[in-house]
């Protein structure tokens, strides 16, 4: 299998992920375009259907994001609530603060029962800590089984969306792969690519000795792990395979029981535009003696890697409250141009730039929050409300203040600052401004600015003042109103 | 070690964090009012691709089951839940379908049986009418049965009716104790649409979902709910029916 060529998500300080030149290839990428577009509009289309029938839409939002937020503040005292708990229910707790421990629980696990082949649920913080060549490293074989991340890792990619790994593949090209990579037949429908996945998968599940998910709730309240999926290959993975193991942030809990069903409610309404999805697991531990099936053993590996440095930067901590539905991701202009593969992280799209540079440290990410036009399609889908680009704005201007004090752009906007502040100045700058328009109408070459402000104008036009502004506009407005009423 | 460094970091991080309040208990308001939850289930299990029969008597039941027997492609081989209402079922497919091989599922069952079976019956602790959801423990029952087989049956008696998830949840969770180990909300068959987002049915879990609803007659959701409460309290052994 394709578990080779995986990129690497846990960048050394001195390498920052490299947006910029990636970005920059799929920008001229059409054909990435339209399958981006494609899947994007079509999800927008659900989504907005499913929550148009809502009466209470905007409330259930808020009461999500109180109920994360309840949560994350309380994580000190929940956490070992919920240990406590998935104990008594006969789950085993392991605690990672890195990506390298919580490869080396599960690789530990897996070699201690002699496991040679593991079947994978779909799992981000699997991707987050490079779990499957971990794995390979030690020469066990890892398969992913949600159709798009056996999609992309046959292709040797990492899932370049956070729901849907394969967006940038179309049809054509899976079919490709799947001959080139399986020997099966050049299919001509998603259904016939399906049932091929499904035929080979299903072995797999069967003589695989450990079944590895993601988790999308941990009740603290019952120690209950909730896994939502659509396929049926969350519900193999943990239940064929004698060994389970869960993988999740810390972020993940919630405090009670009663909150599961609302959460329950909102997350496929955000992720896949469904009222529910088709499955979803609630576990609570390993098989009881009255069970007929179900595994031996259910391990949770409760992982840090960052995220408490996030929880104690009060002004970015609502990253936390993030659900993974990807509903940002189809939302944002700039990642339907870039693709996720650009960001060069598991997580991608809008808040994939604000937890990369949170969790793995400012220069680890410098460039991805300026990836966002600010148009805020992002804080507006998302499920618990997130600020995105009140958080991106934050990271720029620690970007800008930390990383890469300019002291010819801070002296410019100290200059604009001052322009802005003051109408005389402003109403001098606005007739300036207009008198260079007038030169420019005469000499177009001026509209190509000079270097460095060439790259900015390279694909933009320079834009025209008007030829009266706005508060020229105003008075000469007010002065022909007051004269007939005056009368 | 790493409990400790992970617990000691999540400590300072929040140190002089004040713990914001959580909203209140309970459903939303307006979910009282008498709904007919029947209908409701079954437009809503119809409209993720469920197939619903809804029949008066067990008798009726039996001769749905049937028929999804006589028209699966291929079902040469069905497995049921050793539960009583599923099992009569079973038995009269079994009895009227030529070729048609049936096997009660019980402890002894080996692996290879439910792996190769084309039908698994099953029954429900509660439907919910708001999604169209059907809610399967796990207690001394082959998770498997709704799982592994490219058909899935559930047989479900119109008083395991609830209104809406929070109530299902509260149903499931008040018999057992300890928890079941895995209680599985199923919604439709399974499903992808990871290819272009176009939706496919059938992925790893079943291509098809019947329900077979016995009794599905119009009543007041209040009602229904303090029923099938009473009905699971009375049994604190939890999950067999």
């Amino acid at each position: 299998m394709a578990a080779t060529a995986h990129l690497c998500y846990q960048p050394a300080m001195s390498t920052p992920l490299e947006f910029r030149a990636r970005a920059a290839a799929a920008a001229g990428d059409s054909a990435l375009h339209r399958k981006l577009d494609t899947a994007s509009l079509r999800f927008l289309d659900k989504r907005a259907t499913v929550f148009a029938a809502l009466a209470d839409g905007e409330e259930r939002r808020v009461r999500a994001r109180a109920v994360k937020a309840h949560a994350v503040a309380g994580l000190a005292t929940l956490l070992p609530e919920f240990e406590r708990r998935f104990t008594a229910n006969g789950g085993v707790v392991h605690w990672a603060a890195d990506a390298t421990e919580a490869c080396a629980i599960v690789l530990a696990l897996a070699r201690r029962a002699g496991v040679r082949l593991v079947v994978k649920g779909k799992s981000m913080v699997s991707e987050e800590i490079g779990l499957n060549a971990c794995l390979a490293a030690a020469g066990i074989e890892a398969v992913e089984t949600d159709l798009g991340e056996y999609i992309v890792q046959l292709a040797g990619e990492p899932p370049s969306h956070i729901l849907t790994p394969a967006i940038h593949k179309s049809q054509e090209d899976i079919a490709a792969l799947f001959a080139a990579r399986l020997g099966e037949p050049r299919h001509q429908t998603a259904e016939a690519l399906t049932a091929a996945a499904r035929r080979i998968l299903r072995a797999k599940f069967r003589a695989a000795g450990m079944g590895v998910t993601g988790v999308n709730f941990a009740v603290a309240e019952s120690g209950t792990l909730v896994v939502v999926e659509n396929e049926g290959n969350g519900r193999l993975a943990l239940t064929l395979p004698r060994i389970h193991v869960a993988l999740m942030g810390i972020e993940k809990l919630i405090a009670r029981d009663e909150d599961l069903a609302p959460m329950l409610e909102l997350l496929p309404r955000s992720a896949s535009g469904q009222t529910l999805t088709s499955y979803v697991s609630l576990v609570a531990g390993p098989r009881r003696s009255a069970d007929v099936d179900g595994p031996d053993e259910v391990h949770l590996v409760i992982l840090d890697n960052g995220r408490s440095r996030l929880l104690a930067d009060a002004e970015l901590r609502e990253a936390l409250y993030c659900l993974r539905c990807g509903a940002c991701l189809y939302a944002c202009p700039v990642y339907r141009r870039v693709g996720g593969h650009a960001y060069g992280y598991a997580y991608s799209g809008p808040i994939g730039a604000i937890l990369a540079p949170a969790m793995l440290g400012l220069e680890a990410a410098p460039d991805l929050p300026f990836a966002s036009t600010l148009c805020g399609a992002c804080r507006d889908v998302c499920p618990v409300r997130i600020d995105i680009p009140g958080l991106l704005l934050t990271l720029r201007s620690r970007v800008v203040t930390r990383l890469r004090p300019s002291r010819a752009e801070a002296t410019l906007i100290g200059a604009w600052r001052r322009i802005a502040a003051s109408p005389t100045y402003y109403g001098l700058a606005v007739r300036a401004a207009r008198a260079g328009s007038t030169l420019v109408a005469r000499f177009p070459a001026l509209t190509r600015l000079a270097p460095p402000l060439a790259a900015w104008n390279g694909a933009r036009d320079l834009p025209r003042p008007a030829q009266r502004s706005f508060h020229e506009r105003w008075r000469r407005r007010t002065r022909r109103e007051d004269s007939p009423r005056g009368t | 070690m790493g409990r400790d460094e992970v617990l000691g970091r999540v400590r300072a991080a929040l140190e002089r964090m004040a713990l914001p309040v959580l909203p209140p208990l309970g459903g939303r308001p307006g979910e009282q009012a008498p709904l007919q939850l029947a209908a409701r289930f079954a437009a809503e299990a119809r409209g993720v691709g469920t197939i619903v029969h809804e029949v008066a008597t067990i008798a009726a039941a039996a001769e749905a089951m049937v028929a999804i027997a006589h028209t699966a492609v291929a079902a040469h081989r069905l497995v049921t839940w050793p539960t009583a209402l599923a099992r009569s079922v079973a038995a009269a497919a079994g009895v009227a379908v030529p070729d048609l091989e049936v096997t009660v599922l019980d402890c002894n069952t080996p692996p290879d049986v439910l792996a190769a079976a084309d039908i698994g019956v099953t029954e429900a602790d509660a439907l919910v009418a708001e999604s169209g959801t059907l809610v399967l423990g796990s207690s001394a029952r082959h998770r498997g049965a709704s799982l592994l087989p490219p058909v899935h049956v559930a047989v479900v008696t119109a008083d395991r009716l609830v209104v809406n998830l929070a109530a299902a949840l509260r149903l499931v969770r008040a018999g057992a104790a300890p928890a079941e180990s895995c209680v599985t909300l199923i919604t439709g068959p399974s499903r992808t649409a990871d290819i272009e987002k176009k939706l496919v049915v059938g992925v790893h879990g079943p291509c098809a979902l019947h329900i077979i609803l016995v009794g599905g007659v119009v009543r007041e959701a209040r009602e229904l709910t303090s029923r099938a409460d009473a009905h699971r309290n009375a049994k604190p052994s939890g999950g067999v029916m």
